[in-house]
Formats: structure tokens, C-alpha cells, sequence
């Protein structure tokens, strides 16, 4: 009952934030945006027939173009709102919430209740998490939908997003709250998150760097398998992409277009071989031990975070 | 067996027995020494002391949101934090924050929440706490919109949603106008008529003595006068004669019998009548005249400046002690 009161107050938290309803508008305003494509035999009609584009331009049926246009839009909203936009404004969102939560006056009461200190905190924290799980449902399931009723296209594993998102956004709201319960202050612990960001960022970048141009910088794989350590110490941010990705064309695949006839990677310019395979080992990532590494991190991160937080006096 | 040893200690008489209570913040502000503070099942106790003497420190540590270095002793019986016992305990902090996007009545209903009250006694209570401090039109308004004062009286009515055995108020009439002081005294002694216990913290000295079976004035961390407001002011009645004439002669006999001359005034401590008598013998066998004999009681607030004098500070300074 008291950690519901918790989730709930953090709830209330949220939507009174102007933020919270700038996010909704925009999953709305990209929903609306998609509904105003639609598809039908001849092609693609853009703005209820205001701009309508024959198929046979593309030498490719109404079918596989759509399929192909839901590709590419699949993709580059999972890369939204789990690239740094997403991420920002969600994180944006939320460091408000701790500090303000530790404010004087406030946090007294809260202390003075009959609750662990253990349990307040992962009260609130959990709070965070469901104010994303619903950005993130809204944005998810609106896009969802409006693929399925006016594309016809309709993906399952693009539902996958929601709890991805979620995941991608405690990697990191890990160290929001850590910073929050240090410094009190939601500039502070935003700056010091972002911070973070790209601290854990670095070795996951460059690795992938690393595994891009093996055979030009490091043929023997030494600094691989050193900067690798290092990545398998912090949570993979960057895995999260690849994870979605995978569920996603994995859903394309069975649902839309069919057995995988290779057509991107054939346009590879560079040296098509290595670039493939590359991007492959890249994006074969195991879910379990990636997210089962990252979780570990975080749980980490909120030990410390709960330590400093019991030990304070406010 | 240890069931047995706890219920005896729940029935000690004491609702709250602080034992040298230490609290240093950093390493160098010493804001309690070693408090030895008691307070009776059923009375009001009033804490005083002037800004920065560690009051609101006490009260925090009895509430867990400061951790004390050292610290002996119970909270109704079981040692400091005991989560039952915070369930049964009432608390107004010093100052109340609250959330700005709730309503009068969920902010009650939130905490009532966190303090583990079912929800047809929150309903019950909330509109009849604020019904009781003349907020019952107010409930359904954000607290965004609430002055200070109302501020203070929300915060009051979240102090009493649990029902408390113990209520634990940080200078509960801070920023109410004369009517809400007023209520705030009949609403103590009414809580007390119902068997409930009251800690208090104050710097409104006249109040405190008007409603407070005991006090302790606490002075840079330490507590510098405990007892019955009676106990504490006792000792320093005084007897002060005026009168006209030839004083000086009488010097000698007024101060054999304990009296102390101001030009033309006489005091005498204690209240010993005979001493009185005897100095006003002196005083007439020199023929002077007598022209007024008053029995004067110190206030509490006489009481609270010497004490705080004799710790040897200057009356402006605050603060704990700086090492
Ligand atoms: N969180 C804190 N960190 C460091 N020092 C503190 C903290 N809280 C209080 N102090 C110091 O402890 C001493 C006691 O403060 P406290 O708030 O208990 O005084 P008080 O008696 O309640 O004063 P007032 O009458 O002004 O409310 C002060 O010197 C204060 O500076
Ligand atoms: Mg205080």
C-alpha cells in the first residue's frame, strides 16, 4: 500500500509537469504524421490525396513497398526514442522528481512515516520508471496502431519497444537518481547524468569502432578484447538498439516481407565483405547476458545510491 | 521471554526517555551533547531554547530523518525508529513543504497513506481534521494556493491523521495569526484529555507556559533547565519592598536578612515571609515608610534568558557549538 502511494505520487508528479504533456503531443504529432501516409494498389497517397506517388515509379509492387516504407519508418522511430532524444527528454522529465522529492520540509515527512528508508527510495525510483513505461506505451501503441489500421501493417515485435524503452531508460535514470540523492539538484544530477552518459558511452563506441576497422587498426584484436572488458563493465546503452532492432526485422520478417533476400547489403559500396560482417557480429548480441550485465551495473548503482541515501540526515 | 521484557518496558511511565542524545553534524557543529530529555505518558512537554540550540535536531532524531551519533533510551517504550512506533506517532516538522500539485485533501490522504491508515478512516478523518482547523472549505484546493498559515494548519491536520499516541510538534504555531494559536491551545489540551502525549518545540514562551505540564530549555546542545514550569520558576521568587526614608541606615540589618538594596527598592529571594517581616522591623525601627510589599513570581521567560545567560553566551548569538 505504501509503495503504491509512492508510484502514485510520483505519478501525479509527472503529469503535472508540462513536459510530460510535450512528450505525449509529440507521440501524438508523430502518430498523426504517419496516418497522413496511406497505401493503396497504385502507390502511396500522401495527405488524403493531396500527394500521390505511382508505385511503378519505384519498380516494386504496392505490397513491397509498403513493407519497405514500414521498414524504414520502424526503424527510425525505435532509433528516436532510443537515441538521445528519447532518452533526453525522458531524462529531462524525471530529474526533477528526486531532488524535489529530498527538498526541506518535504523529505521530513516522508522520513517520519513508518518505511524503511530502502523502500521510499525504490518508491520513488520505481515511480520514474512508470512514468516512462507509460511515455513509452502511449508513443509505442499510437504508432502501433496506425501502422495496423490505416497500413495495414501490422508488428507485433515493434511492441518490444515498450519494455526496451523502459530498460534503455533505467540504464541511465540509475544514475540520475544517484546524482540526485548526491547533489539534490535536478540541473546537477541532469548535467552529471548526461556526463555519465558518455562516459559508459565511450568504451561501447569504441568498440564498435574497433570491431568496424579491425582489419585496418587492430588485426591481432588485442585493444578488442581489452576495450570489450571494459564494455561488459557498464550498461550497454548502445546494445539496446541492436536488441530492437533484431525483434524488429525478425517481425518484419515473418509478418511482412518474407524470407531476408539480402537487397540492402548489396548496395555496400566500401568493401561490402567486411562491412557486413562487421554489422553483423555487431548487432548479434545475446539479450540475456547484455541485459542480464547492464541490470547487474544498475543494481550496483543503486546499492551506492541507497547507501548514501540511508546514511543522510536531512 | 523477550516478549515478556519488551511489554515490561512498554509500560514504563515514560512516553519518551532520551538518553544522552549526541549529534554532531559534519565534525564540527556539536548541535546536542548528551540531551537527557523525559517526557510523562499523557503530558504536554514543551521544549525550549533559542535559535540554533538543537531542538530541531532533538526532534528529528526521534523521528529518524537525522541519525544521532549516540543515543539511549525509547520512544514509547521501544528503542528510537521502531517502525510500529512510528506508525503510532504524529509529527509537524519544523517546516512543511508539500507537494505543490496535490490538494489539501489528498496531501492528508497520501500521508495518512504512507502512515499505513485504512482508507475509510482517511476519509473520515481528513474532513474532520480540516472541518476542526477551519480548512473544511479549502480541502478540494491545491496547496499551491494555501498561505502560511493555512500552510501550518494543513500540516497540523497531517500530524493527527494516524490518531498518535505521541505527537511531535516542531513549533506548531509558527505563523498562525492570534485565533489559530488560540485553537491550537484548546486542540493540545483536548489531545491530552484524550490521553495522548505532546512534545512541542517553541520559542513562544507565554504560550508554553500556558499549556505545558513540564518543560526543558535546551542552550548549546545541552539541557540547561528541565522540570514543571512551577519547579523551574519557584526558585526565584522574589519579595520586593519599596519604601521611603533613611535606607542606608538599614543597610546592614536588611542585607543580614538576606535582602538586596536598589535604591529604593528591597529584594528578597524566596518566598520565607519571616525574612520579609524581619526586614520590614529594620526597615521601620529607622523609621522609614513602607509603601508597597509585592510577592514577585519570575516568568518563564526570566527563567529561559538566565538560563541561557548563564551558559555564557551573549543573547544575540546562535547556533550550536563550532569546534
Ligand atoms: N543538516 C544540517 N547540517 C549541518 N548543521 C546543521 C544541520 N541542521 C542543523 N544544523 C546545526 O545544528 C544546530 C542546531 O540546529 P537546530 O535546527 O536543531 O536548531 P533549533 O533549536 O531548532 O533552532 P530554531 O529555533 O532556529 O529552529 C545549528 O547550529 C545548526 O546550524
Ligand atoms: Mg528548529
Amino acid at each position: 500500500m505504501q509503495i503504491w502511494a509512492l508510484i502514485q505520487d510520483s505519478f501525479r508528479d509527472a503529469i503535472d509537469r508540462k513536459i510530460f504533456w510535450i512528450m505525449i503531443l509529440v507521440s501524438v504529432a508523430i502518430a498523426g504524421a504517419m496516418g497522413c501516409i496511406s497505401f493503396d494498389d497504385r502507390g502511396v497517397d500522401v495527405m488524403f490525396g493531396m500527394w500521390q506517388f505511382e508505385s511503378a515509379n519505384w519498380s516494386m509492387g504496392g505490397e513491397e513497398l509498403r513493407g519497405n516504407v514500414g521498414a524504414i519508418v520502424v526503424h527510425i522511430l525505435a532509433d528516436l526514442y532510443l537515441g538521445w532524444v528519447g532518452m533526453i527528454l525522458a531524462l529531462v522529465s524525471t530529474a526533477g522528481m528526486i531532488p524535489a522529492f529530498l527538498e526541506r520540509g518535504r523529505v521530513d515527512l516522508v522520513l517520519s512515516k513508518p518505511m524503511s528508508r530502502e523502500a521510499l527510495f525504490m518508491g520513488k525510483y520505481l515511480g520514474a520508471m512508470v512514468f516512462m513505461l507509460l511515455q513509452a506505451t502511449v508513443f509505442v501503441l499510437l504508432s502501433f496502431l496506425v501502422m495496423g489500421f490505416r497500413w495495414g501493417l501490422w508488428l507485433p515485435g515493434y511492441l518490444w519497444l515498450i519494455p526496451l524503452i523502459v530498460l534503455m531508460f533505467s540504464y541511465l535514470y540509475g544514475f540520475s537518481a544517484l546524482f540526485g540523492v548526491m547533489t539534490r539538484s535536478a540541473t546537477s544530477s541532469l548535467l552529471l547524468t548526461l556526463l555519465a552518459w558518455i562516459v559508459i558511452w565511450t568504451p561501447q563506441k569504441t568498440y564498435e569502432f574497433l570491431v568496424t576497422f579491425e582489419a585496418q587498426v587492430d588485426p591481432d584484436r588485442v585493444w578488442q578484447k581489452r576495450v570489450e572488458t571494459l564494455r561488459w563493465m557498464v550498461p550497454k546503452t548502445q546494445d539496446i538498439a541492436h536488441i530492437a532492432g533484431n525483434l524488429i526485422d525478425a517481425s518484419l520478417m515473418t509478418d511482412v516481407i518474407g524470407p531476408d533476400d539480402e537487397t540492402m547489403d548489396e548496395e555496400d559500396r566500401m568493401s561490402p565483405e567486411m562491412a557486413r560482417s562487421a554489422e553483423r557480429r555487431l548487432a548479434d548480441v545475446n539479450p540475456y547476458l547484455s541485459i542480464g550485465s547492464s541490470l547487474a551495473f544498475e543494481c550496483a548503482l543503486l546499492g551506492v545510491t541507497l547507501a548514501i541515501f540511508r546514511r543522510r540526515d536531512y | 521471554m523477550a516478549d515478556a521484557v519488551l511489554n515490561v518496558t512498554e509500560m514504563t511511565n515514560w512516553a519518551v526517555d532520551l538518553i544522552g542524545v549526541t549529534k554532531t553534524y559534519g565534525n564540527r557543529v556539536h548541535a546536542l551533547r548528551g540531551v537527557n530529555v523525559q517526557v510523562g505518558r499523557g503530558e504536554i512537554f514543551g521544549l525550549l531554547g533559542p535559535n540554533g540550540a538543537g531542538k530541531s535536531t532533538l526532534v528529528k532524531i526521534m523521528m529518524t530523518i537525522v541519525r544521532p551519533n549516540d543515543v539511549l533510551g525509547t520512544i514509547l517504550g521501544r528503542p528510537i525508529g521502531t517502525r510500529r512506533k512510528l506508525a503510532v506517532t504524529g509529527y509537524l516538522p519544523e517546516m512543511s513543504h508539500f507537494p505543490a500539485y496535490l490538494t489539501g485533501i489528498q496531501v492528508l490522504d497520501y500521508y495518512s497513506r504512507l502512515s499505513k491508515v485504512p482508507r475509510s478512516l482517511r476519509q473520515e478523518r481528513s474532513g474532520r481534521w480540516l472541518d476542526r482547523l477551519g480548512l473544511a472549505e479549502w480541502g478540494g484546493a491545491r496547496v499551491s494556493k494555501y498561505s502560511k498559515g493555512m500552510l501550518r494548519r494543513l500540516g497540523l491536520a497531517q500530524s493527527l491523521m494516524n490518531d498518535p499516541e505521541l505527537l511531535i510538534l516542531d513549533e506548531p504555531t509558527d505563523g498562525l495569526d492570534p485565533m489559530g494559536r488560540r485553537l491550537v491551545r484548546t486542540l493540545l489540551t483536548e489531545l491530552k484529555a484524550e490521553g495522548k502525549t505532546i512534545f512541542l518545540n517553541s520559542h513562544m514562551l507565554s504560550e508554553l507556559e500556558m499549556v505545558c505540564d513540564r518543560v526543558a530549555i535546551l542552550h548549546e546542545g545541552l539541557v540547561a533547565r528541565q522540570g514543571t514550569i512551577k519547579e523551574l520558576t519557584e526558585h526565584t521568587v522574589q519579595c520586593q519592598i519599596v519604601a521611603r526614608g533613611e535606607l542606608e541606615s538599614a543597610r546592614v540589618a536588611v542585607e543580614a536578612c538576606g535582602g538586596v538594596m536598589h535604591d529604593d527598592k528591597i529584594l528578597v529571594k524566596g518566598d520565607d515571609v519571616r525574612c520579609v517581616n524581619k526586614i520590614i522591623d529594620a526597615l521601620r525601627e529607622k523609621d522609614c515608610l513602607i509603601e508597597s510589599v509585592e510577592p514577585r513570581r519570575f516568568s518563564l521567560e526570566d527563567v529561559f534568558v538566565e538560563a541561557v545567560k548563564t551558559g555564557g553566551r551573549t543573547s544575540s548569538s546562535v547556533g550550536a557549538k563550532i569546534m
